[in-house]
């Protein structure tokens, strides 16, 4: 018994321990390494309809470095998709990491860790393709675009905040289509966007002070300064995607 | 550069899953979400009921069977916070898993875990550089990324019909212990000893539940087709987690 006590504390709850308490102090929270959080949900619909066609959940973290954690979840029934993702990027937003999980129409499609040091990226995904690393050269301003929606906002961190005005960046884009015999992988791409301007929106989730974009066709309002997808319309496609829950702490006057 | 000109390439790229063709999927649910949970957990201390940590999961099981987890916690107590994707396979095997951890204000690092058959791949990524290691694992163990939510899971191949105190065996990634510990994991055996179904209620509820003890000393209530955790205690340490709410459904 002894033995075994000794052995699942490292297992299972070394962290959580009161020895571990002990060492490093007591606190009532809140945690050091959060300097704030924010969660929401987001509705999947037509514009015309509005027909559902799906969901998402994320939770946000920044961190005392002023790094952000994304993690989503999305139920994209409308194309019998689910994705789950965790994604890391630095201060100013660009990529440092990110981790997919796909299943699609045809079933489950593969993982993907994506790591990114300095101006290389490599990936490593395993699935039905089987096993498929890449490393490629990605610029300083670029983006990881995942597909669920509560991220998509920091591929706009580029923004010179000059409004009107047609802008570029890049974007590793992940595939993410049906077909299982592809590995989910990513290629470097251009990435058009222009700043509107500010704007005040009301979605289901409150009111919030947004940046609005026009993102390759897409019209988006998103938080100013952490990016936040508050709402993403498209037209063209008949799509709209809206902030429907919207939880925070810590989160600053103008959310 | 003209917008006008980029949007081809775009949509081509990044807005895939946004082509206005109908499926004929489109009215109907999900058939990747056989079903889905989500709940919180709250860490504590037993005598004062004193809070140190909450943790908030995401359960997705499959129409394979597979399951995949995803987690957060604040663990404030511990001055730590994680973020974990977890999948395991129709038996609860493990078949990757993702963690990213933070300790006392600082990047402790992530680690990506692949099982294929009898190996498992360990990357990790952080202040200490790239590391890797191969272990190879049994048929029968199960993994430790840390949130509790997992931890329902060391009891997939209890075999309830042999009964009595059965080994365990798990691989305990070590990236979430302090600093001057060797990142990675590390395999280690246990017992397990099945106590009975039990009635058990919590914030969330009541649940019937199969009530394990790990030497006596550690007490696990799981419940349910996905083996979720209701309550995991130490009595001996004066620490309980407790599932304080919990949603489930096929669909939304």
């Amino acid at each position: 018994m002894t033995k075994f006590v000794a052995t699942i504390f490292t297992v299972s709850t070394l962290l959580w321990s009161t020895l571990s308490v002990a060492q490093s102090g007591d606190t009532d929270g809140p945690n050091a390494n959060i300097l704030r959080w924010a969660s929401g949900t987001y509705a999947y619909t037509t514009l015309s309809d509005p027909r559902d066609r799906g969901w998402e959940r994320f939770h946000m973290n920044v961190y005392a470095d002023g790094s952000r954690t994304m993690n989503m979840w999305h139920d994209l029934k409308a194309r019998s998709a689910q994705f789950t993702v965790i994604h890391r990027v630095e201060a100013n937003f660009r990529p440092i990491e990110t981790f997919v999980s796909y299943w699609v129409a045809n079933g489950f499609k593969g993982s993907t860790l994506i790591r990114i040091d300095g101006d290389t990226l490599t990936a490593s995904a395993s699935g039905p393709a089987g096993q498929h690393d890449q490393t490629i050269p990605v610029p300083d301003v670029f983006s990881v675009g995942t597909h669920p929606v509560s991220a998509d906002g920091w591929h706009l961190w580029s923004d010179n905040g000059e409004s009107g005005v047609d802008q570029s960046s890049k974007i590793y884009s992940m595939e993410a289509s049906a077909d299982v015999t592809k590995p989910p992988l990513g290629t470097v791409r251009d990435l058009a966007f222009k700043r509107i301007g500010e704007e005040t929106i009301t979605v289901p989730a409150g009111t919030f002070d947004t940046i609005h974009y026009d993102l390759s066709g897409s019209q988006v309002w998103i938080t100013k300064e952490d990016r936040l997808m508050v709402r993403m319309i498209n037209e063209r496609f008949d799509r709209d995607y809206v902030l429907t829950e919207f939880d925070n702490e810590n989160y600053g006057e103008a959310r | 550069m003209k917008l006008g000109a980029l949007s081809k390439t775009v949509f081509a790229t990044y807005a895939v899953l946004f082509s206005g063709t109908a499926f004929a999927a489109e009215l109907g649910q999900n058939p990747n979400v056989t079903r889905w949970s989500e709940g919180t957990i709250v860490y504590r201390t037993i005598e004062t009921q004193r809070v140190r940590a909450h943790e908030s999961w995401r359960l997705t099981a499959h129409p394979d069977g597979s399951r995949t987890i995803r987690s957060f916690v604040d663990n404030f107590d511990a001055e730590s916070q994680l973020n974990m994707i977890h999948r395991v396979a129709k038996d609860f095997r493990p078949l990757e898993s993702l963690v990213t951890y933070w300790s006392k204000g600082n990047y402790r690092g992530s680690g990506m875990f692949s099982v294929d058959g009898p190996t498992l791949t360990a990357t990790l990524s952080g202040p200490q550089g790239p590391l890797m290691e191969t272990v190879d694992v049994p048929e029968k163990f199960s993994m430790v990324p840390h949130p509790l939510a997992t931890d329902s899971w060391h009891t997939w191949y209890f075999d309830k019909a042999k009964g009595g105190a059965q080994t365990t065996t798990l691989y305990n990634v070590q990236i979430a212990a302090p600093s001057d510990t060797p990142a990675l994991g590390r395999l280690e055996n246990g017992t397990m000893t099945f106590e009975g179904v039990e009635e058990v209620t919590v914030p969330a509820g009541t649940f019937t539940t199969d009530h394990y003890t790990m030497n006596d000393s550690i007490h696990i209530w799981v419940s349910g087709p996905d083996n979720m955790m209701v309550r995991y205690a130490m009595p001996t340490r004066d620490l309980e987690y407790v599932l304080t709410s919990l949603k489930t459904g096929a669909t939304k």
